[in-house]
């Protein structure tokens, strides 16, 4: 019993002494793990910015929207490329405010391709853990992926008619808010189906994207120690030039635009518009013109619809975009195809970068119709099935079945053409145009020479023809195939008489 | 009809050993638009590369800018900005902006970059001098437009360094392990002890 307490007495004191340097151990582990919770909760702030949720929607062979959602409210890049590697991504699309909710189009993408992308926000980079996003863009002219408009979905394309009352208008709060409201009645109208109308508004308040960067300084020597910082060189030389550097936003700055002078849009204005079919339209360019219009007018907007534009029938919109280009073809984006026979009316103007009628030149207005032959012409019966010279200058041809209702209602008249050498690039003028014996429209099937006063074939004479049909327009667009026939007239042949 | 302000650099590629000096031309090309100031933003790894002098100030401006400075904000961004305090000497800005200097620090690749993005906080523009003094810079040109630099290791070897949170992590380790064995050691002295008793 007595040995036992002083066994006891000694196990103490040597505890005592273990015990500190556990005691001292779990200090350090526990000041270690807090550290560490320390960094891992800085991170965890960090993780509000990560991406969640992303998703790809290709919304045709050309463009893409890819949706995610953060924590908090940011501005986000997508840089993207068609390759697996960051240092290509040259190309980037970017969410215009602040949200955590984000929808960036990727445009001008080239069809059935696959593009990487890595989304950045702020400083930060986030690249998919290294293997990146994907998009491929199905093969160009397939539009059957194309997602179909929702209710919901923010994206409007033509067709759809805005009423010349529609409104917008904004109040521009002095700096960092903004809000601004939008109104606009849209009455879009579809081929085939009732005339829906629909009432949009929405109100933008504040965007936030303006004010990240706001330089809030009078004071020029102040401004231009915080370059780098929160302001930038425009700041600084708005000061010196005695502007209010608070309507400072750095790169998306957009000052309230100046209505262009009306001798800038006149000496500017579109001054020649063309249908090369009612598909396909032209065009002056503003690069054609002085310089000042191409820096002036960067864009044009386009219309077109099935209507007049003084008529207030209800039109069906084959186009109403603005476009760089100076050629269109329709239609535009999901708008119908129009049909053969449909009457096309179009207008263009050119818009500087601000857009809007006091930043436009005058409309110029054209219209063309559709082909009615060309849309049957391949049909079988409605081809031609021979050409033929019965006897010299004397020609034939019919169609594989030129009863058959399609072709007759798309038919008007045919073309024959006729040379010594085969050539018909230049059928301007018969006479005195040697080797051209025939170039003239006749609805029947059937053509003797000589054609108005040109030359005749003679005995072995060489001599080809091709006959086409066409509609009442009778331009390449509106005709079928042509057929050619090459023979020399047989010697001694005797004058035709009768036709067949 | 688009613009095509843009910043490039020349040589577009450069190879040195570690130790040696590297010099850049930061060039501008504005087209016909005349030029008030801008800003250019140049990422680069900082492990590699170090800005020849801190703050820069021996920084060599071209001829169209009566100001030209620069500036280390954060570690691997330099950002310079070139500026006509006086209107009347705005002109078009077609050829060197300035020549920029690093000391090559450590063997490796990596990129001169231009940070051009719309939006962000900190990002290159070219400001015409116009009544609304539009930023005319496009970005996609200018972030094409890249220096390769490749460091070998050379006769001088630059210091290697750690970042802070492997530092950090290892002397952690080290002390827990000693303090693991010297627990250990009294345990077993411990453990003596009561044989001896």
């Amino acid at each position: 019993m007595q040995i036992a307490t002083v066994q006891n007495k000694k196990i103490s004191s040597q505890q005592i002494k273990t015990i500190g340097f556990i005691a001292g151990v779990g200090v350090l582990i526990a000041a270690s793990i807090g550290i560490f919770f320390m960094v891992q909760g800085t991170s965890t702030q960090a993780s509000e910015d990560v991406p969640q949720n992303v998703s790809i929607q290709t919304r045709d062979a050309t463009s893409a929207t890819v949706s995610w959602e953060t924590g908090k409210e940011t501005i986000a890049v997508v840089e993207y490329g068609t390759a697996a590697d960051a240092n290509t991504f040259n190309e980037f699309a970017f969410s215009e405010i602040e949200t955590t909710t984000h929808n960036v189009n990727l445009t001008s993408l080239e069809p059935n391709t696959t593009y990487f992308f890595q989304i950045r926000i702020g400083d930060e980079i986030y690249d998919n853990g290294g293997s990146f996003w994907m998009i491929t863009t199905p093969p160009g002219g397939d539009l059957e992926g194309s997602p179909t408009l929702s209710p919901s979905d923010p994206i409007i394309s033509a067709p759809v008619s805005i009423t010349p009352s529609a409104t917008i208008s904004a109040t521009i709060v002095p700096t960092p808010s903004i809000s601004a409201s939008i109104s606009a009645t849209l009455t879009p109208t579809l081929t085939g189906s009732p005339t829906p109308t629909a009432t949009i508004s929405a109100t933008l308040s504040p965007t936030p994207s303006t004010s990240s960067s706001v330089c809030t300084s009078n004071n020029c020597t102040t401004i231009l120690q915080s370059l780098g910082a929160v302001c930038t060189t425009q700041d600084y030389v708005r000061c010196l030039l005695g502007a209010n550097v608070t309507i400072t936003q750095g790169a998306t700055n957009t000052p309230t635009p100046t209505p262009l002078s009306s001798s800038v849009k006149s000496a500017c204005a579109i001054n020649s518009f063309q249908a090369n079919s009612c598909t396909s339209w032209i065009w002056e360019d503003m690069t054609a013109k002085e310089k000042t219009c191409s820096d002036v007018f960067t864009q044009y907007f386009v219309q077109c619809q099935s209507t007049s534009f003084e008529s207030s029938d209800p039109a069906t919109w084959y186009c109403n975009k603005t476009v760089t280009s100076n050629q269109l073809t329709l239609p535009c984006d999901t708008a119908p195809s129009p049909p053969p026979g449909q009457a096309i009316f179009c207008r263009v103007r050119a818009e500087s970068a601000n857009g809007g009628v006091a930043n436009a030149t005058d409309w110029i207005y054209t219209n063309s119709s559709c082909s009615t032959f060309s849309s049957v012409s391949a049909v079988t019966n409605c081809k031609i099935n021979y050409l033929q010279q019965n006897v010299c200058g004397s020609w034939n041809w019919s169609l594989n079945n030129p009863n058959d209702p399609l072709c007759t209602d798309a038919l008007d008249h045919y073309f024959l053409q006729c040379t010594g050498n085969g050539l018909f690039s230049a059928p301007a003028s018969l006479t005195p145009t040697p080797y051209w014996y025939c170039n003239n429209t006749t609805t029947d099937r059937f053509l003797d020479m000589p054609c108005d006063n040109s030359n005749a074939p003679g005995d072995g004479d060489p001599i080809t023809c091709r006959v086409r049909p066409e509609d009442a327009q009778g331009t390449d667009s509106h005709a079928g195939d042509w057929v050619t026939t090459s023979v020399v007239c047989p010697t001694s042949t005797p004058t035709p008489t009768t036709a067949l | 009809m688009a613009n095509s302000a843009s910043f490039s650099f020349d040589p577009i590629s450069t190879t040195a050993a570690t130790g040696d000096t590297i010099t850049v031309d930061v060039l501008m090309y504005s087209g016909s638009d005349p030029v008030i100031s801008s800003d250019v933003w140049i990422s680069y790894n900082p492990e590699i590369l170090t800005p020849i002098t801190e703050g820069l100030l021996d920084v060599k401006g071209g001829n169209f800018f009566q100001v030209t400075e620069a500036k280390i904000l954060s570690p691997g961004k330099m950002y310079l900005y070139a500026i006509n305090q006086s209107p009347s000497a705005v002109n078009v800005a077609n050829g060197k902006l300035a020549t920029i200097s690093f000391k090559a620090r450590n063997s490796g690749s990596t990129d001169l970059r231009f940070d051009c993005i719309p939006f962000q906080k900190q990002t290159s523009q070219i400001i015409r001098y116009d009544s609304e003094l539009s930023n005319i810079i496009n970005c996609t040109t200018t972030r094409a437009h890249t220096n390769s630099i490749t460091i070998t290791a050379g006769n001088v070897l630059g210091t290697s360094t750690q970042n802070s949170y492997q530092t950090w992590y290892i002397a952690l380790a080290v002390l827990f392990v000693l303090f693991t064995g010297v627990l250990f050691l009294r345990y077993k002295r411990l453990s003596r002890n009561l044989k001896t008793s």
